[in-house]
């Protein structure tokens, strides 16, 4: 896989066959990246409400549930339990306390063309602040939406942050692929939570599982 | 003359407090309130402050005496009510959490000029229907009581006007429908501004016969059917054929509901609104004065055709409707063209839609249903322009009423090739996320359009 030319994003922004939408300026664009900014939305975790996220025991307990797509609910609402959802305006600030790990979203929406796979990779400038801002970084050719991201605070101070921020880079790479197919994320328009419904070997672990009165 | 009762100072003080109190709850409990909303809550509790400390030295002017008490009571009972009204009205339901995420910023832009102290409240509530009304902020409420009067230093009189609109609460997440409250009840709080002030100059041209009871019930209809029909068409001037469309798919649930059209008179509530069958009629005679062109509605022309045969049904409300009905409808059709005039007059030339525009709107739908969320143009420079606010309404509309253009987001979406789907389920995901599309599309027109100017060079 190669990257892209500053040459070669221009010209697939100007055909449309690559999207990054609103396109705020200042745009910028270098060899094999284009910026891309922090939006509105966020989701953090609600640490006084829950004792800790135990994946295969929440994966069992949804396995109570009479249909695949009762679990799936079941899945998704025991994970929406953790967290709560916050946007802000901008010109507002969003406080990243130390060690605090929050999603957030990039205000572009993004659509890649079938031959264009992309990375996001932490700006160095916000990095040297102590913000990560980016671990699950692939986005799949034809991806549509609105990248989720992974902020960190790895500093030993609280830090803001506001919309329309340049957080990261996109990296965009020649990418050679099969038929469309949807991924996991796609069409998003807000942070993901984690799907662990569609994680099929966690149903299989849950049930190798102890059961807590054999613990007991 | 002794009181008849016992004085209610300790309960009137304690629900003062209690009000000043909830007031205070809700406000901390919210982190993030819209400005007009933060400043009128802190006016209602200045209000409450003031008022508790002069009722506490009223009290202790008193002296005991039940006469002087019994009166004080009566003035501050009233001023306790309507505070307690206010409290509820600016707290219940106001949560942004609980409401369309721009929505408010929208008609904010969109209202046009307001008044001094004029608020833009929104309020999500259980209800299957929109409500839109005028409420008094809390200066308004002292006149017409001495005392209120004379606590405020004077008698002001001067209106300040604050905005309610009632939203479904299912309808957070349903940005399409939410044209409804953009385009027809906007027009509803536009209208108060003026305290419908149009309404009496076409009701003296009509010259309503008020003689017999029928007749009055006649003017009833027309009276509150000019407000409608008035906000129906100013929803069609500034958004076209969506505006339609979205009107008539609300209209069928308000009526799956059984929030029936009015077939009877004489309860006001079913009788504010003609017949959704009326309201379409004058909606497409609106529709018709955009002169948008066949052509290019084909792609929704089956969706059109098929409300228009509804409205076109005779020439009067449904043959089973009572005298009433039918002879309010045929008043208020005589007035189309005042009618019309006043929705122009809410609606200016720049705001109002246009071929060209629905033109635009199409290649947008072409974009929602490949799985965009389109917010701006880009130039060859890579200057971007944000779209148009209707635009994107119509591109949703297009997309949610062309089978083609459905099928393709279905296919974008991956659902057709979901055997566990039926037909049904697929569309519903289908229709759940172009809301998605469009919700975050109107997120990014935001954004640009608030982005800081001279950036670009």
């Amino acid at each position: 896989m190669s990257v892209l030319s500053a040459n070669e994003i221009t010209a697939l922004l100007r055909r449309g066959e690559l999207v990054v939408t609103p396109l705020l300026p200042p745009v910028r664009i270098d060899a094999g990246t284009i910026d891309i900014r922090l939006g509105r939305h966020f989701v953090t975790f609600r640490k006084s409400r829950c004792l800790g996220t135990d994946v295969l025991e929440t994966v069992r307990e949804a396995e109570a549930e009479p249909t695949r797509s009762a679990k799936v609910d079941r899945l998704s609402i025991e994970v929406g339990r953790t967290v709560e959802r916050v946007t802000i305006e901008l010109g507002e600030s969003f406080v990243l306390h130390p060690g605090q790990l929050v999603l957030a979203c990039t205000l572009e929406y993004l659509a890649l063309p079938a031959t264009v796979g992309a990375q996001v990779l932490s700006r160095s400038t916000t990095g040297r602040l102590g913000i990560l801002s980016a671990t699950a970084t692939y986005f799949h050719p034809n991806f549509r939406g609105v990248p989720t991201l992974e902020l960190v605070n790895t500093s030993e101070t609280a830090l803001s942050v506001t919309p329309g921020l340049r957080i990261a880079q996109l990296l965009l790479e020649e990418a050679h692929t099969n038929p469309y197919e949807p991924g996991r994320y796609q069409l998003t328009t807000r942070p993901q939570i984690a799907r662990l419904s569609r994680d099929a070997e966690l149903e299989a672990l849950a049930g190798l599982r102890p059961s807590v009165d054999h613990l007991a | 003359m002794g009181a008849l009762f016992p004085s209610l100072q300790g309960y009137l003080g304690a629900r003062l407090r209690a009000i000043h109190q909830s007031v205070m709850d809700f406000e901390s409990g919210v982190a993030r309130l819209p400005g007009e909303l933060r400043d009128l809550l802190g006016s209602l509790r200045q209000e409450l402050d003031g008022v508790l400390a002069q009722y506490e030295e009223q009290l202790v002017e008193a002296r005991g005496d039940e006469d002087v008490l019994s009166r004080i009571d009566t003035r501050y009972l009233s001023f306790a009510t309507l505070a307690a009204y206010s409290a509820d009205l600016l707290t219940m339901g106001t949560d942004p959490d609980e409401l369309p995420s721009d929505l408010h910023a929208i008609l904010v832009e969109l209202f046009g000029p307001r008044p001094d102290g004029h608020v833009i409240v929104l309020r999500a509530t259980e209800s299957t229907t929109f409500q839109t009304y005028p409420h008094w902020r809390p200066e308004q409420m002292r006149p017409g009581t001495d005392l209120m009067s004379r606590l405020q230093g004077g008698d002001n009189r001067e209106l300040w006007l604050v905005s309610v609109f009632d939203i479904p609460r299912s309808f957070r997440y349903a940005t399409l429908g939410q044209l409804l409250v953009i385009g027809h009840e906007l027009a509803h709080a536009q209208d108060a501004v003026t305290n419908f002030g149009y309404r009496q100059a076409i009701t003296n041209e009509m010259q309503l016969p008020a003689e017999s009871e029928a007749d009055e019930a006649i003017n009833a209809l027309v009276v509150c059917w000019l407000d409608e029909v008035l906000a129906d068409l100013a929803s069609v001037r500034r958004f076209g054929p969506a505006a339609v469309l979205v009107f008539a798919e609300y209209a069928r649930l308000v009526q799956a509901y059984g929030y029936e059209i009015p077939r009877v008179v004489w309860v006001r509530e079913f009788a504010e609104h003609p017949p959704a069958e009326v309201r379409l009629h004058f909606m497409f005679r609106a529709l018709d004065a955009l002169r948008i062109g066949a052509d290019a509605l084909a792609e929704i022309a089956p969706a059109l055709a098929a409300w228009k045969r509804l409205a076109d049904v005779g020439s009067v409300v449904p043959g089973d409707a009572l005298p009433e009905l039918a002879a309010a409808d045929g008043l208020v059709r005589g007035v189309f063209s005042r009618i019309q005039a006043q929705a122009a007059s809410l609606v200016p030339a720049h705001q109002a839609y246009t071929e060209a525009g629905f033109a635009r709107a199409r290649v947008l739908a072409e974009q929602f249903a490949e799985g965009l969320a389109p917010s701006d143009r880009i130039d060859d420079d890579l200057r971007s322009t944000p779209v148009d606010l209707a635009d994107l309404f119509n591109a949703a509309a297009i997309v949610r009423w062309s089978p083609r253009l459905l099928d393709q987001l279905m296919t974008t979406m991956g659902v057709m090739t979901d055997e566990a789907l039926s037909d049904e389920h697929r569309r519903a995901r289908a229709l759940r996320q172009l809301d998605e599309l469009l919700a975050r599309a109107i997120e990014g027109q935001r954004l640009r359009r608030a982005w800081p100017k001279g950036l670009d060079k």
